[in-house]
């Protein structure tokens, strides 16, 4: 590149005067907003991983005003740290955390996973899941074990899981559709969705019509459910509210990202008494 | 054929020992893969939803008494038909015959009906709620009824219940008198 | 669960025996009156007034008036996870000042109408439930 001229300034009072031939340095380009790097300090990340958990049944809770409300009992059983992603080689920094054993199934457990836990030292586990944080200070060393004092009575936590199947479900009960009338003339259609679309123009069905389909058996998200009881010496967390999926089935446990844009346990001084000590 | 005829034979062009190509194939020891075992359980073989219900249970009740009354093996359970009587902590009583026992855990209720004022009054009470002070069977079911849940004797001629606070209290006093006669 | 068209008993000594819900007030169209929620009723039948009388009654047949439901055949559910449900539907005349236009009520009250702000209408009542 050909060296900038300077630039001549002539000035009297107030009044300033850029010679024309002068090359003025452009001024700063503003930050692009959609860069991966934009992107990634948009991303609503916490600074530390959640925990696997297993789903244990729902009880009747009262708290300390004799407030009555339902429960669900989560189990931690041996919840390590198995592996690490970090930013120079994988793109982002996550913590891989896995929970539970294999006994029975030991032998169907291929030697390039078995392999994996044989590295980390650690058990085989059950269930293996990744929690993306922000920054490297949360990289909790190998093999540190989760245990339920990880939360705190009071904080708020999102609980994803995979809900019940309901197998090929009608309209009706998928999308909650009205169906058609129970008479005038209506006959072998009374649960059915009715019209899918026009007439020749289009001629075709729109995409994303909802129809009958498979319903249930996918990843479900809860926000912001409210940690009630923890237990470190059983492992045993309590959560208000339900939990998708049935009892026995792996549950993921992490800080709510939505609580005011941050995770709860970052904002201490904006939220106290969410965040007891 | 042809090519077969002048492709020369091995033997024909040996090389000497030196330049003959040495191929060492490396012997990798197998990777060990080590199955390292679990730690034990931290409820051993406890489930951990009786684990967390028979806490909260004593908790509630430290003496045992709801849990005797709400136990469907125990005989000293509440049953339908028997009269009981609800202290709550807000200091109200109420009387009230025993329609429903649900044995359900710590959501384990009652439905007791009484009339006040000419009024049928239904309630529902969770007995190991921490607002539930004390439960009491005034009196036992003086009748044998034919279903487990009474909900037909509300507005029935013979079965419906009248003013149970009023007659309990007119019987204690009768008692009282009796037994200062 | 009490909507247009509702018959419901009027428990004070008004004059009103029973009335009928034509509005509930500060809901949704689709939603319903339940314990301490007003309504605008007509009053369908009044004690009546022997001839010559000079007894003046605060509610004849044919008016309109205010009201509040006192109790509900739908149980209410309470924060402490009991509930409550009574054999009838029964409403107490109010004015604009939410106090009650008779002064004498006869029958229980559920505590959600003093709750609710009705405390005049709650003190009437012989028991509050």
């Amino acid at each position: 590149m050909a060296e900038a001229t300077p630039v001549r300034v002539f000035s009297r009072g107030v009044a300033q005067l850029i010679s024309p031939n002068a090359n003025v340095p452009a001024a700063e380009a503003p930050a692009r907003n959609n860069s991966p790097a934009a992107a990634y300090a948009r991303k609503q990340l916490v600074s530390r991983t959640g925990a696997l958990a297993f789903k244990r049944g729902m009880i009747s809770w009262y708290d300390e005003n004799g407030v009555h409300m339902p429960a669900t009992v989560l189990e931690i059983d041996l919840c390590q740290v198995v592996g690490h992603k970090t930013e120079e080689k994988h793109g982002y920094n996550a913590v891989q955390v896995g929970m539970g054993h294999r006994n029975k199934a030991l032998q169907k457990m291929n030697k390039s996973k078995l392999g994996q836990f044989s590295a980390a030292t650690v058990n085989p586990k059950q269930a293996v899941a990744e929690f993306r944080i922000r920054g490297k200070d949360g990289l909790l060393p190998i093999t540190t074990e989760i245990t339920a004092s990880h939360f705190k009575v009071g904080q708020y936590v999102d609980v994803q899981a995979t809900s019940k199947g309901k197998g090929f479900s009608g309209v009706m009960k998928r999308h909650g559709f009205s169906g058609l009338p129970a008479s005038h003339g209506v006959s072998l259609k009374h649960r059915s969705g009715g019209t899918t679309g026009q007439n020749t123009d289009p001629g075709r069905v729109f995409p994303g019509r909802k129809m009958a389909g498979n319903m249930g058996n996918e990843t479900v998200t809860l926000k912001n459910q409210k940690v009630l009881s923890v237990d470190e010496d059983t492992g045993i967390v309590i959560v208000k509210g339900m939990v998708p999926g049935s009892k026995g089935k792996i549950v993921k446990l992490s800080d709510a990202r939505n609580m005011y844009g941050v995770a709860a346990h970052d904002v201490k001084s904006r939220l106290g008494p969410l965040v007891p000590e | 054929m042809l090519a077969r005829l002048i492709r020369p034979s091995l033997a024909a062009v040996r090389l000497p020992a030196m330049q003959m190509a040495t191929f060492k194939t490396i012997k990798r020891e197998p990777k060990t893969v080590n199955i390292y075992e679990r730690h034990p359980r931290r409820l051993g073989t406890e489930n951990a939803l009786t684990h967390v219900t028979d806490k909260l249970m004593k908790q509630f009740d430290p003496q045992g008494v709801k849990m005797e009354l709400m136990n469907p093996k125990s005989a000293d359970r509440i049953k339908p038909g028997d009269i009981v009587q609800i202290k709550t902590t807000d200091g109200s009583l109420f009387t009230g015959l025993t329609m429903v026992v649900d044995f359900r855990g710590l959501s384990s209720n009652l439905l007791l009906r009484s009339k006040i004022t000419k009024i049928g009054i239904d309630r529902r009470f969770k007995i190991f709620s921490p607002t539930v002070e004390s439960v009491k069977i005034i009196r036992r079911a003086t009748q044998k009824y034919t279903a487990e849940r009474l909900y037909y004797i509300r507005g029935h001629k013979r079965l419906d219940v009248g003013d149970l606070e009023a007659s309990v209290k007119k019987a204690a006093a009768k008692r009282k008198k009796f037994l200062f006669k | 669960m009490l909507y247009l068209k509702s018959l419901i008993n009027c428990i004070d000594n008004s004059g009103a025996l029973l009335v009928e819900c034509i509005k509930v007030l500060r809901k949704s169209p689709k939603n319903y009156a339940g314990v301490g929620d007003k309504i605008v009723c007509v009053v369908k039948r009044a004690r009546p007034i022997p001839n010559g009388s000079s007894i003046t009654q605060k509610a004849r047949k044919g008016e309109i008036k205010r009201a509040v439901i006192v109790r509900t055949k739908k149980e209410i559910r309470r924060p402490d996870g009991s509930y409550i449900q009574f054999d009838d539907n029964a409403c107490v005349l109010i004015n604009d000042a939410n106090e009650p236009v008779g002064n004498r009520l006869n029958g229980v009250v559920a505590k959600e109408v003093r709750e609710r702000g009705f405390t005049k209408v709650a003190s009437l009542a012989p028991r509050v439930l």
